[in-house]
């Protein structure tokens, strides 16, 4: 137990209370743009995380934690507003599975 | 040991860690000597000195020294020549052999970090988890030989947990530094309310966590001494 807790407890009156310390999760910062810059400018290259970190393509959004009061609660960005529309159109056909095929590709234009 | 302190950023409370650093040596024991180069009196005030100079007897080649809670101020006036500031710091160097001199530098002070920085032992550099403390991350290396890389290391402060972007500079950085960062200081509120009332954070805030997090780092810096003192409350 550190010095400033036995205090504090000491303080509240509470020196029997149970006390726990947790190790340090180990954690994976979220993605921010900046961080790229950093560990890829070269005046930071000796430092011991240099280059050491490779990130991902930009991501999306996680989750939803990026997403707006309203968004949240209809389950996504834009749909908030593209429900209202649902109810009249017809139901979109499934989006076709990408393919590599050029041939099939070239029917599907010309459909 | 000189030990300078200096960021790339202005703001991030360099003076602040300067001083509660030299407050937690001396409570250790250690002779310490705060030299402000900042030209702001910052330094004076964050170990609470509230009046200016409060023992002019002790004069050092000129330069007005005082002291405030156990520690020796001095702050050589603008009209110094840089060899005269550093003869100034020398020669509270050579007074004890195992005393510390604290030197704070303006983060825009490039000239005064140059000159110093061949003396100094150590060179920690004061950041913040934000982004504006993170963009100026690389000044720290400009124009430094890789030689001289083994003195700098860092001091990561007001890190808050609470929040997410602050949360995840502060992973990232851990990361990046690894060993060079020496350590965190919590954000805590009692280090500006300190200074408000013009007292030391140990006599303001006993608990406080930052005081805790700045006697963990003291520690790092000088091994705690047997005979280590009582620190003196307010203004000796």
């Amino acid at each position: 137990m550190t010095d400033d807790v036995s205090r504090l407890l000491e303080q509240l009156g509470q020196p029997d209370l149970e006390y726990r310390v947790f190790a340090d999760k180990v954690e994976t910062p979220g993605y921010w743009p900046i961080f790229r810059l950093i560990h890829a400018h070269p005046a930071l290259a000796r430092l011991p995380g240099a280059q050491r970190r490779s990130y991902p393509a930009e991501r999306a959004a996680p989750s939803g934690e990026g997403w707006s009061g309203a968004d949240r609660r209809v389950g996504g960005p834009g749909k908030l507003f593209r429900r209202y529309g649902e109810a009249q159109a017809p139901a979109a056909p499934e989006p076709e599975a990408p393919s590599d095929d050029i041939r099939g590709l070239l029917r599907r234009l010309s459909e | 040991m000189i030990v300078l302190f200096h960021s790339p950023k202005g703001g991030v409370g360099t003076s602040a860690v300067a001083a509660n650093l030299a407050l937690v040596l001396a409570e250790r024991g250690v002779f310490v000597t705060a030299v402000d180069l900042t030209g702001q009196g910052a330094l004076a005030l964050c170990l609470g000195d509230s009046s200016g100079v409060i023992d002019r007897s002790r004069q050092a080649e000129g330069d007005a020294a005082m002291i405030v809670a156990g520690v020796r101020v001095m702050a050589p006036g603008a009209d110094r020549t840089a060899a005269e500031i550093v003869a100034a710091i020398q020669s509270h160097e050579d007074e004890d052999g195992d005393g510390v001199v604290i030197v704070d530098i303006g983060s825009g002070d490039r000239h005064a970090l140059d000159l110093l920085l061949p003396l100094a032992a150590l060179r920690l550099c004061v950041l913040t988890p934000d982004p504006a403390a993170l963009a100026a991350l690389p000044l720290v290396y400009r124009d430094v030989q890789a030689t001289r890389d083994d003195r700098t290391f860092f001091l990561l402060n007001r890190v808050d947990d609470r929040l997410r972007l602050g949360r995840d500079i502060a992973t990232m950085l851990r990361g990046l530094l690894g060993d060079r960062l020496l350590g965190t200081i919590r954000r805590d509120e009692a280090v500006g309310e300190a200074l408000a009332m013009l007292e030391t954070l140990a006599s303001f805030a006993p608990a406080s966590a930052a005081l805790a997090d700045f006697r963990a780092i003291a520690g790092r810096l000088v091994p705690e001494r047997a005979d280590a003192a009582q620190p003196e409350r307010g203004i000796a």
